[in-house]
């Protein structure tokens, strides 16, 4: 398959009142045609950041100062991360090429222009349409996205839909201009979780109908199962290990992988003695500015191999094509100390 | 909207008659009236007072009569545009407030328009440019017409414009012009006069609404909503104006309310300084006279103008943020 999206050793710092802080540590995954790529970890791992880096929107106290991030377009390539993140080249890839939804659609739309306002804005602006022309399209994508009455709705204030209805109207402003990526940042984390079903359903549809390659970035392994091709799993703004979902529930090797899912309820267990504690990764993720030496997880790793783990900065372990791991106990290094 | 409009119009009825009903009985709220305040000051300048005579127009303008008497009285004259006499200055209050009155609202109204078009711009560069030397500049300026008391920076300002400009100071008019008919001359007169007492009036609302201005915008500008659409590639002034400006002016909108009456009383003592002939002066004196359908009817307009200037800003309001329109 195509390659979409590249993201090469992304390294992205941020200015503190501490200090410099660096929260992606070479950062490495590609995003094929078509494809759901999941990103998964707990909260603070860099996820949100992978994503906002690609769109130049890290904001003034956030800088890319290593890597590569490279979109595939038909007629070449493009370095994004090369970009001037306030210029006129990324702004038309935002909302173009590249198009992002947001966790909460309250707080995404702006509460005082109807919803039709933002999607025709979006549409008028890379499009050039005519405002008859705008309002026609916007109407369309409303429809898609199962919106009843959408010719109606159009002109709605987003307190008045519901948040079911509400992260519709976002999906339809997203993908108005036929982004080759869609990504969908926490897209379903603020719903109802029969809703939730809903939008990831809906957000398959319409992906598979518009040929767009979706990263989806989620906290919820359910989800990730539920939707994702493949997975790239993150920790302290690394990624621990990636690997085909079909795998993950079976073949991941990583500690972090294996203590996620272990930390996932398991439906339909009726046997008395098969209800257990719901078992849950031991210790905090340590402070993002004090990043452990070595492997990051190593603080709260089962596995832990002293002299080791606190040692050496694990690689990535090629396992078999699409599945790599970054931990020492693959490792050459592991290896040769036994 | 428009649903909106009658019912907020039709409420306002009611708050009017409760607020008359309270102004004039505060004016009251003092022992004795207007007479015996004029007898204890006749005696303590070594006058003498005809006992006979007080007693007759206490009677004439029914001062014996009780509270609620005296109200439908007066509230059933000010319906038919007679708003009393004022016995301090033995003219009709009609006669003494309207040119006032008149003066104040447009030296109110340029302030007003004063204060937001340099606030406004400041804000918004203050809130975009935080921390920056600009930033500190104004926040220095700001705070310091904030500390200053107004009365203060009225003098320094006369003494400026009387000794390095030759400007004829206090007053709204040029001696040549206080008595003179209406003309072009006179207007631009005044505008000469008002410039003094609106960057005094005006300097402190300024400040502060430069303060409210930036703080609003910083909460906004860190939004999703602003992220969003950053998202969707659109340009950053654009956006700025667009989206974060329009909701931090929400607050902005609604002092307006306040401002109008705050600019007509909460002058007085600049406006004692200056000798401006507004209404301020006026009010002090015929509280402190006890001169009552005059100070009644002062404090009357005040109120009906701070009812009209939330009812704008209500409106206003609601045309700008659709949650209020539609709850």
């Amino acid at each position: 398959m195509t390659r979409v999206l590249r993201v090469k050793d992304l390294e992205v710092c941020f200015a503190t009142t501490e200090g410099t802080v660096q929260v992606l540590d070479g950062v490495s995954f590609d995003i094929r045609k078509g494809e759901v790529l999941g990103v998964v970890g707990e909260s603070g791992c860099g996820k949100s950041v992978t994503a906002l880096s690609t769109l130049g929107l890290l904001g003034s106290k956030g800088k890319i100062t290593n890597g590569e991030i490279t979109l595939y377009q038909d007629d070449g390539e493009v370095e994004l991360s090369k970009l001037d993140p306030s210029g006129p080249m990324i702004r038309k890839i935002r909302g173009k090429e590249i198009s992002m939804i947001f966790q909460e659609p309250m707080t995404s739309f702006s509460p005082v222009y109807t919803i039709g306002n933002q999607i025709m804005e979006v549409i008028r602006h890379h499009q050039g349409l005519s405002k008859k022309a705008a309002r026609e399209a916007a109407v369309e994508m409303l429809g898609k996205v199962r919106i009843p009455h959408p010719e109606q709705r159009i002109d709605a204030y987003p307190h008045q839909l519901s948040g079911g209805m509400r992260q519709r109207a976002m999906i339809a402003m997203a993908l108005s201009c036929r982004p080759r990526i869609l990504i969908a940042d926490e897209p379903t984390t603020a719903l109802d979780v029969t809703i939730q079903a809903q939008i990831l359903r809906l957000m398959r549809q319409l992906k598979d109908e518009m040929d767009t390659s979706i990263m989806l970035i989620t906290h919820n392994l359910g989800v990730i199962g539920e939707m994702a091709d493949r997975v790239v799993v993150m920790y302290m703004g690394r990624i621990v290990e990636s690997l085909p979902v079909k795998r993950l529930f079976e073949e991941s090797l990583h500690p972090y992988t294996q203590a996620l899912l272990t930390s996932l309820p398991v439906l339909g267990s009726k046997k008395r003695n098969e209800r257990k504690r719901l078992a849950s990764i031991k210790g905090m993720v340590p402070d993002i500015s004090r990043v452990p030496p070595g492997c990051p997880f190593h603080p709260r790793c089962d596995r832990f191999m002293d002299g080791l783990c606190n040692v050496h900065k694990p690689r990535p372990v090629q396992i078999s094509p699409d599945h790599e791991v970054s931990c020492l106990l693959y490792s050459e290094v592991a290896k040769d100390a036994g | 909207m428009l649903n909106y409009i009658v019912k907020r119009t039709l409420l306002m009825i009611p708050t009017l008659i409760f607020i008359s009903i309270l102004s004039f009985f505060l004016i009251q709220l003092p022992p004795g009236d207007y007479l015996t305040n004029y007898i204890a000051n006749k005696e303590a300048s070594g006058g003498s007072v005809n006992l006979a005579e007080v007693e007759a127009l206490r009677q004439r303008y029914g001062l014996d009569r009780p509270f609620h008497t005296q109200y439908v009285r007066w509230i059933t004259g000010v319906l038919k545009g007679d708003f009393g006499y004022s016995f301090e200055w033995n003219r009709p209050v009609n006669e003494l407030i309207w040119e006032r009155l008149g003066l104040t609202v447009s030296v109110s109204t340029l302030t007003l328009l004063f204060t937001w078009i340099v606030a406004f711009p400041i804000g918004v560069y203050s809130a975009t440019h935080q921390y920056s030397i600009g930033d500190y500049v104004f926040t220095t300026v700001g705070f310091m017409g904030l500390a200053i008391p107004n009365f203060m920076l009225a003098l320094i300002l006369m003494w400026l414009g009387h000794r390095y400009f030759g400007l004829s100071v206090g007053g709204l008019f040029s001696p040549e012009y206080a008595e003179a008919p209406w003309s072009l001359a006179k207007l631009l007169d005044l505008a000469k006069h008002a410039l003094i007492p609106m960057i005094v009036i005006g300097t402190s609302g300024t400040a502060s609404l430069i303060r409210t201005l930036r703080a609003n915008l910083l909460d906004e500008i860190q939004k999703p909503y602003v992220t969003t659409a950053k998202s969707k590639g659109l340009k950053d002034t654009w956006i700025l104006f667009k989206y974060p400006v329009r909701v931090a002016l929400i607050p902005f909108i609604s002092t307006v309310g306040w401002t109008l009456p705050q600019l007509i009383s909460g002058e007085t003592i600049v406006a004692v300084v200056l000798n401006l002939p507004t209404t301020g002066p006026l009010l002090l004196r015929s509280l402190q006279s006890q001169d009552m359908y005059l100070a009644g009817s002062f404090i009357l307009m005040l109120s009906v103008l701070t009812l009209v200037g939330t009812f704008i800003s209500d409106i206003l309001l609601a045309w700008v943020d659709p949650r209020i329109r539609y709850s």
